[in-house]
C-alpha cells in the first residue's frame, strides 16, 4: 500500500507540467538568474528590472520613455553580452546532450551548429539579429534532441510517449516563435539600428581597428548593424539558408 | 493488491484497491491459481511503470539545465527584441502583430 502511494505521488509529479516542477526560478526572476550567471553585480541586476520598466512603459504608448531606452541600450552593453553568453552555454549544453561521450560526433555537432548560424545570420548581422539566429538554431538543436529522443525509445509505454510528445509540441513552438522573431526583425528594422552598442576593439591581428557586436564577435566595417541579407519580406538575399523558407512564412503574420 | 482472508475455512482471496476519484475501490480479483497469475501480471505490470517512471526522471533531470538556460535565453531575447521594436516606432496591441505606431 505504501509502496502504491508513493508511486502514484511520482507519477503526479511527472505528470504535472515537467518543466514547472524542474524550475525553481520564476518568470520574473529570469533577469536576475541571467545577470547572476555573467557574473555581474546588483546594479546589471537592477539594470534588468529597469529595461523591463522601461519596456513596460513604452508599451503604454509613453513617447518620452524611447529615448531613455535607446541610451539605455546602448550604455549597458552587458545586456548583449549576457544573452550571447547564454546562447553559448545553452550551445555546448545541447551538444554534449545530443552526442554524449562521443567526443568525434560533439566535434562534428559543433561545426555544423556554427555553420548553421553564420548561414542564417549572413556576413553582417546586427547585433540583435545576430542574437535571434543563435536562438533558432537553439531551438532547432532542442527540437533535433526531442525527435532523436522519441526515435531512440522504440516501444513506449503510452505515458511514456505521451510524455515526449508533449515535450516535442513545446520544443516545435518555441522553434517556430523564435524563427518569427527573427522574421520580424527582419521585415520590420532594415539596416538602421545604430543605438546597438559597438564595442571598439584596440586592434585586429592585421593592425586595421576592428569592431564587435555585444557579445564579442566581430563585424566587418562598413556593416556594423547592417542588415544586408534581407529584404522587405524577411527572406535572405545573398545567400541561402535552410531556413529561408521558412523565415518567408512566418514572417508574415509576425508576432 | 494483496491477500485477504475470508470465511470460515480461511480461505485466500485477492484483491486489489485502486482509487476511483476520491474513493478508493477494492476490486476482486480471484482466488488459486488463477488469482497468482494474476498477481504476477499485475506485479510485472507495476514494475514496468515504475521503471517508465524512473526513465522519465533521469530524462527530465538531464535536461533540466539545459531547459532552464533556453528559458532564460528566450525571455532575454523577446526583451531585448521588444525594445528594439518599441524604439523603431513600432508597437502591437494585445500581443498581436507589430505595427507602425502612427504619429500623433
Amino acid at each position: 500500500m505504501k509502496h502504491r502511494k508513493s508511486e502514484k505521488q511520482a507519477d503526479q509529479q511527472v505528470q504535472a507540467k515537467p518543466e514547472a516542477v524542474a524550475e525553481p526560478h520564476a518568470e520574473s526572476t529570469v533577469e536576475e538568474a541571467t545577470a547572476k550567471q555573467a557574473g555581474v553585480d546588483s546594479d546589471q541586476v537592477a539594470a534588468w528590472t529597469e529595461l523591463q520598466d522601461l519596456i513596460q512603459r513604452a508599451r503604454k504608448g509613453d513617447k518620452k520613455t524611447l529615448p531613455r531606452l535607446r541610451e539605455f541600450l546602448t550604455k549597458n552593453e552587458f545586456l548583449w553580452k549576457s544573452v550571447g553568453n547564454l546562447s553559448v552555454e545553452a550551445q555546448a549544453a545541447w551538444i554534449k546532450l545530443v552526442a554524449g561521450n562521443d567526443l568525434y560526433y560533439r566535434e562534428c555537432l559543433a561545426k555544423s551548429v556554427n555553420a548553421l548560424k553564420l548561414e542564417l545570420s549572413g556576413k553582417s548581422p546586427g547585433t540583435i539579429e545576430k542574437l535571434l539566429c543563435e536562438r533558432v538554431v537553439m531551438s532547432w538543436l532542442q527540437l533535433g534532441y526531442m525527435e532523436s529522443r522519441e526515435a531512440q525509445q522504440g516501444e513506449q509505454q503510452l505515458r511514456w510517449a505521451e510524455y515526449q510528445r508533449r515535450r516535442q509540441d513545446q520544443a516545435y513552438k518555441q522553434f517556430m516563435l523564435s524563427a518569427n522573431a527573427l522574421a520580424t526583425l527582419r521585415r520590420l528594422v532594415p539596416q538602421k539600428t545604430v543605438y546597438l552598442p559597438v564595442v571598439q576593439q584596440p586592434a585586429a591581428i592585421n593592425g586595421a581597428p576592428a569592431s564587435t557586436d555585444g557579445h564579442g564577435h566581430r563585424q566587418e566595417h562598413g556593416h556594423v548593424n547592417g542588415h544586408q541579407t534581407v529584404n522587405g519580406n524577411g527572406k535572405l538575399n545573398g545567400h541561402s539558408s535552410r531556413f529561408g523558407h521558412l523565415l518567408d512564412t512566418v514572417g508574415v503574420g509576425d508576432g | 493488491m494483496g491477500w485477504e482472508q475470508r470465511g470460515q475455512g480461511g480461505q485466500q482471496y485477492l484483491y486489489r484497491s485502486r482509487r476511483v476519484g476520491e474513493k478508493v475501490v477494492h476490486e476482486y480479483i480471484g482466488r488459486g491459481e488463477k488469482a497468482k497469475l494474476a498477481l504476477q501480471e499485475l506485479q510485472a505490470a507495476s514494475a514496468a511503470r515504475r521503471t517508465e517512471f524512473q526513465a522519465m526522471l533521469a530524462e527530465q533531470a538531464r535536461t533540466f539545465e539545459v531547459a532552464r538556460q533556453m528559458r532564460r535565453l528566450h525571455h532575454c531575447c523577446d526583451n531585448l527584441l521588444e525594445a528594439v521594436l518599441l524604439i523603431e516606432g513600432f508597437g502591437r496591441h494585445n500581443y498581436g502583430p507589430w505595427r507602425r505606431r502612427r504619429e500623433t
